[in-house]
């Protein structure tokens, strides 16, 4: 076991330097940070300045070097640059100064980070009371129109996308109706809660969907299984043997596919957060993007690689530990 | 039922530019924008134009949606072919040698999978389109096939696993049949079925991905039209023109609709575990 | 292996049956909210709040603004965005400053500097007993100085700062040796007393004043960088703004909102202002008009067409709206170093082919037509200038014919766009004015980033939308910087069509050192002249602005320099809830 997760987390940095890399020299064809960062109204003296302000005058091998820690540091806007000795990269624990942002950028992201989260962990919590309901429901009034009416509805759940469903519900829900705030964060918890059942839900209805087709698949099978009908025969009430014996079956894979769908909300909420102007990380990383905020960009890119990577890396393992036939095939 | 919806809108793809009652390019600025308000004239409200215009350009919504149902469906069908093409050849190879080729070909599809898909798309475009070598539209393809082929690859390594120690293989193998041969007659047909099932589900999912691209601003180039941009496009308006945004929307919904139920209902034929 | 026909074919039906109801139950939905989207309840015509009607201005309240995106700085020497500005105009006073009619006039000097005769050195006393606002960094109260003057302009132009405002002071002594790092000080910057500096320039230059009176010449403490550099993190200095102005920073929650509080030590007595500013960002299109209608904006600034359509023709809003042409010019940028438009009959033809009023038309009215460079509030303006562009299709004819293509052009032309769905639309409309003459435009949407870039090398875009607005009001703002042959470089250019014409050069170089009024204004009208006729650009509009403001905001209207400014607001509360807010036709509250 212990090798194995070795193996595992070797492999793990090397996709994570592969990427980390390979973005690196991507985002510097896409433009000159430096007259993005500037903006149109720049002239030549100040983007000059700009460049060796941050090492963009430098080779981008040296550029690179420096930003992960290995070289010594370009960026002479950084406390650690001494003439050439110091050195501010990534092994330093540095993720540099944002372009645009003009700050830390570990301070930036740590800003961001509860935002999204805080949409993530939500959005969870939503995907689990519908999906959870609807798949009991569908699974204990299997073929009646209660059940197919809540499949159809997963159904188009899982197909209509969250920019369709996004700004029809922001304008309806909210602008029309005004249940809603119209987007925004709001100051203070209980507003950000407020500012965030919206986004939230709407996030969710994706993950709710599937929850709710696969809760019902295994509590369809569940229910057919021995154990089950015993406690039926044992005369103990439908909603109980529901209750205690198959639903806690059945919510395994949830719980194994919600562990996994961390990153995929992170991801997910880039659209959302953009429709819902939550400041969050998705909004960051699309913002970066177009503005070219290199430091920024390396950042979330690090992030997300790291948090697929640990989600990979949680999947094996548990399915290594549940499943008795994997551990014996590693061993072989 | 699926399969009903999926065929309407194939040939609606199809034959959208035949349907098409005019340009999707042409500006009729008299006949169809307000000139106290410069917005679109709506439904009914313009002869010639059954749907009216389409934003403050002035041109005609109905060919613009029977032309974007041909722009939608072609870059879905195309994008999902190109994953087709990778992902079984990687899954038929590394399934099939296993080995070191099988271990190399999985690392590959982890580091495609750790890729941010959304960066890449972006620069990836801004490279191609700036040089300006590559049709935007292909670009769009590759860039959405050449990132999603790795549920392929991994469904089409464990099918092949799975028929390579069936006894029909191992015969053909005794028999000194080669490799490519087995593959391609032996194999193949006998793996299809999930994997025809899954990438009718991957339609759905790149017709999603074609309108978020383009929905993000990143997808077909002006002034072609498609589902997802003709979406962005009428999101300012959609306060005096619901229907330019709910009509899109409403053909994309149906259209994955449709493409997921048919790709489910292939699934569950093909497999034979009900 | 392949399932049997029969179980297939029943599995289909299962399949049917199972479906049918949900597409029915689908299409069902999609009907049902396409119906309520059509009808959709009445919206309130009018403001939901109105004054209490206080006759006399009145300190307090709470005023709430909004920024379209987030805030890139609070530091004068680093910020140019109007975004941020909004927030340090707030936080930080000038030593000039413009008026209401867009006159310039003192504000932190005691009176307009002295000039003298060569027009070359200009002396400014600073009024006295001005505080900066109270902060940890002072040890007492701290008394804004000659001194502080000097050190914010010279870590302005310091190379290490960054600024992207340098360019600006090119013409003080001494500039360049700064610069290089030969010497510390600005040689051209002279502290004569506690409260008296003067300015001396290499070369006369009427724009030394418009200069001093951006936001990068605002005076800042030392004490505030000095401090955050001790603590490690020189950058901190941009999110802890200390200045003199009318509020002081309060708190900045990153991407959310800023807060400020009424600075009580300001040094105009008795201003009557609100508590409390708080300015939130990424608040825009629909999300602002939203919380401006339910009164918890206070104003409004960017409308969405449809909103704009709305509350133009809605009268109980008519007097707290104002539409106001904005110093922006827009056009299509034609890069004359490239066929072609090198040829300037071709450029003329462009310049004649575009139909502006259908621009005008397509913006709702907010597009309004230009002829010329210098939109209509800029001196210089000429509405009679004989070579002013416009729509005239045979004129566009004949110039194709003249520049040797009466067929049209064969090769297509590439528009470079940024990105902006706006700007896309815009293309469209003058790509389909351009096809009439037979030049045909193929369209490349780029990146922002990209677009930039590309158009700032000369030989690398043909094509593209551009738009300018203004630093200050003066012509050589817009003639100077956008078509000065010194202004192109191998790489960022500022003119970037790439227009090179010694006659013009000359021109301008003289305007900006003439210091007669009249003189200088003949020169730019000479030059503008000039620049319309040869058509490096087709102007196409200028921007009218809208904006909107609660009854209850007092003293406020569009500043003609500077946009969203709230330095002079008071508020007349307590706020009046107005009980039935659809009003009827020609009602006011």
């Amino acid at each position: 076991m212990t090798r194995y997760l070795v193996k595992r987390t070797l492999w793990a940095l090397f996709v994570l330097s592969t990427v980390v890399s390979a973005v690196f020299f991507l985002v510097h064809v896409a433009g000159d940070p430096a007259a993005v960062a500037l903006g149109p109204r720049a002239n030549a003296d100040a983007i000059r300045d700009f460049r060796r302000i941050k090492g963009l005058d430098q080779p981008q091998l040296a550029q690179f070097g420096s930003y992960l820690g290995v070289s010594p540091c370009v960026r002479r806007d950084s406390p650690d640059f001494h003439d050439g000795a110091g050195y501010c990269g990534l092994l330093q624990g540095s993720l540099g100064t944002s372009y645009t942002h003009r700050e830390d950028v570990a301070a930036v992201i740590g800003h961001r980070m509860p935002r999204t989260l805080l949409l993530g962990v939500m959005a969870m919590l939503f995907e689990l009371l519908f999906g959870v309901t609807a798949g009991i429901v569908a699974a204990l009034r299997r073929n009646t129109w209660a059940d197919t009416g809540l499949m159809v509805l997963t159904f188009a759940g899982i197909s209509v996308p969250t920019f369709v469903t996004g700004p029809i519900a922001l304008f309806v829900l909210a602008f029309l109706l005004g249940w809603f705030p119209m987007g925004g964060y709001g100051v203070g918890f209980w507003e950000h809660v407020r500012h965030g059942l919206l986004p939230s839900m709407i996030l969710a209805v994706g993950g709710a969907a599937t929850y709710a087709r696969i809760l019902r698949g295994e509590l369809v099978e569940t229910l057919r299984m021995d154990y089950v009908r015993t406690a039926h025969a044992k005369g103990l009430a439908p909603r109980t043997v529901v209750v205690r014996h198959a639903l806690r079956n059945a919510l395994i894979p949830i719980v194994t596919l919600l562990g996994l769908s961390l990153p995929g909300l992170v991801g997910g909420a880039i659209i959302t957060e953009k429709i819902f102007n939550w400041p969050g990380l998705g909004m960051l990383t699309i913002e970066a993007i177009n503005k070219l905020d290199v430091p920024i960009i390396m950042a979330t890119v690090l992030m997300f690689g790291v948090l697929v990577q640990l989600g990979n890396l949680l999947a094996d393992v548990t399915v290594a530990a549940l499943d008795p036939r994997i551990r014996v095939g590693e061993r072989g | 039922m699926g399969a009903l919806l999926v065929s309407v809108i194939t040939l609606t793809g199809l034959l959208g530019p035949v349907l098409a009652p005019h340009d999707p390019a042409e500006q009729f600025r008299e006949a169809l924008i307000d000139p106290d308000t410069g917005l679109p004239l709506g439904p009914g409200e313009a002869q010639g134009h059954l749907l009216g215009g389409d934003g403050p350009l002035g041109r005609d919504e109905l060919s613009r949606l029977l032309h974007g149902a041909t722009v939608s469906m072609s870059v879905a069908y195309l994008a999902t072919g190109l994953a087709l093409l990778i992902g079984v050849a990687i899954g038929l190879l590394s399934g099939y040698f296993q080995g070191w080729l099988d271990l190399g070909a999985m690392r590959f599809v982890d580091l495609v999978l750790s890729m941010p898909f959304l960066l890449i798309a972006i620069v990836l475009q801004k490279v191609w389109v700036v040089e300006g070598t590559v049709a935007p539209l292909l670009v769009l393809c590759v860039i959405l096939g050449g990132l999603s082929w790795t549920t392929l690859a991994r469904v089409t390594r464990a099918k092949t696993m799975e028929a390579r120690s069936q006894e029909y293989v191992q015969a053909a193998q005794a028999l000194g049949v080669s490799h490519a041969r087995i593959l391609v007659r032996h194999i193949l047909p006998n793996i299809a079925g999930p994997i025809i099932a899954l990438a009718t589900l991957m339609v759905a999912r790149m017709i999603i991905a074609e309108s978020a691209l383009s929905f993000l601003g990143l997808g077909v180039r002006p002034p072609t039209a498609s589902w997802g941009s003709m979406l962005s496009e009428s999101e300012s308006l959609k306060i005096a023109a619901p229907h330019l945004l709910l009509v899109p929307a409403a053909l994309i919904a149906t259209a994955v609709f449709g493409f997921n139920l048919f790709g489910e209902g292939l699934r569950d034929a093909f497999d034979p575990k009900e | 292996m392949t399932p049997s026909t029969p179980r297939s074919r029943r599995h289909a039906e299962g399949a049917l049956r199972r479906a049918l109801p949900g597409v029915l139950l689908t299409l069902a939905a999609v009907c049902c909210g396409a119906y309520a989207l059509t009808h959709i309840p009445e919206r309130p015509q009018g403001p939901r709040y109105v004054g209490a009607g206080n006759a006399t201005p009145r300190t307090g309240g709470t005023f709430v603004f909004g920024a379209g995106s987030d805030l890139h700085s609070l530091d004068p020497h680093i910020a140019y965005d109007a975004n941020s500005y909004m927030a340090i105009r707030l936080v930080f006073d000038g030593l000039l400053d413009y008026d209401e009619q867009g006159q310039m006039v003192p504000s932190l000097a005691s009176a307009m500097p002295e000039v003298s005769e060569d027009g070359r050195t200009f002396t400014f006393h600073l009024r006295e007993g001005v505080l900066f606002h109270e902060s940890p960094v002072f040890d007492g109260p701290r008394e804004l100085v000659a001194e502080d003057v000097r050190w914010s302009l010279e870590r302005l132009l310091h190379p290490d700062t960054g600024s992207p405002g340098v360019s600006f002071f090119a013409r003080l002594r001494g500039f360049d040796d700064f610069r290089a790092g030969r010497t510390p000080h600005i040689a051209g910057i002279d502290v004569r007393g506690r409260y008296e500096v003067a300015f001396t320039l290499d070369q006369a230059d009427q724009t030394f004043l418009s200069a001093m009176a951006m936001v990068f010449a605002y005076p800042v403490p030392h004490e505030n960088y000095e401090h955050h550099i001790a603590q490690g993190d020189p950058g901190a200095v941009e999110r802890n703004p200390v200045g003199t102005g009318p509020f002081v920073f309060e708190a900045w929650e990153r991407g959310v909102q800023l807060t400020f509080t009424r600075n009580k030590r300001y040094w105009e007595r008795n201003r009557p202002n609100p508590d409390r500013m708080v300015l939130i960002e990424q608040l825009s299109g629909e999300t602002a008009v939203g919380r401006f209608s339910n009164g918890d904006l206070d104003v409004l600034t960017s409308l969405p067409a449809v909103h704009y359509l709305f509350f133009k023709h809605a009268p109980a809003w008519a007097p707290y709206m104002a539409e106001e042409p904005e110093a922006t010019i827009r056009g299509l940028c034609m890069n004359t170093g490239m066929a072609p438009f090198d040829n300037v009959h071709v450029r003329r033809a462009v310049a004649a082919a575009i139909d502006r009023e259908a621009m005008r038309v397509m913006a709702q009215g907010r597009a309004l037509p230009a002829g010329q460079i210098l939109p209509p509030m800029i001196p210089g303006y000429d509405p009679g200038l004989p070579s002013l562009q416009r729509y005239d299709l045979a004129r566009a004819q004949e110039e194709m014919r003249l520049a040797g293509y009466p067929n049209g052009i064969e090769e297509p032309v590439t528009a470079w766009i940024g990105e902006g769905q706006g700007s896309l639309v815009a293309a469209q409309l003058w790509g389909a004015n351009l096809e009439r003459i037979g030049i045909h435009v193929e369209y490349r949407q780029v990146a922002f980033s990209v677009y930039l870039e590309e158009t700032g090398k000369p030989g690398q875009a043909q094509l593209f939308p551009s738009a300018w607005n203004m630093d200050f009001p003066d012509p050589s703002n817009f003639l100077e910087i956008l078509f000065h042959s010194q202004n192109i470089h191998p790489t960022a250019s500022e003119n970037r069509s790439f227009y090179r014409n010694p006659e013009l050069d000359a021109l301008l170089d003289q305007a900006r050192g003439e210091p007669d009024r009249e003189r200088r204004l003949a020169l730019y009208r000479q030059a503008n002249d000039i620049v319309s006729r040869d058509a490096p650009w087709a102007f196409l509009s200028n921007d009218l602005g809208a904006e909107l403001w609660q009854p209850y905001v007092m003293n406020y209207r569009p500043h003609p320099v500077w946009s969203n400014d709230y330095r002079n607001v008071w508020l007349d509360l307590p706020r009046v809830r107005v009980a039935d807010s659809t009003y009827t036709e020609g009602a006011t509250p």
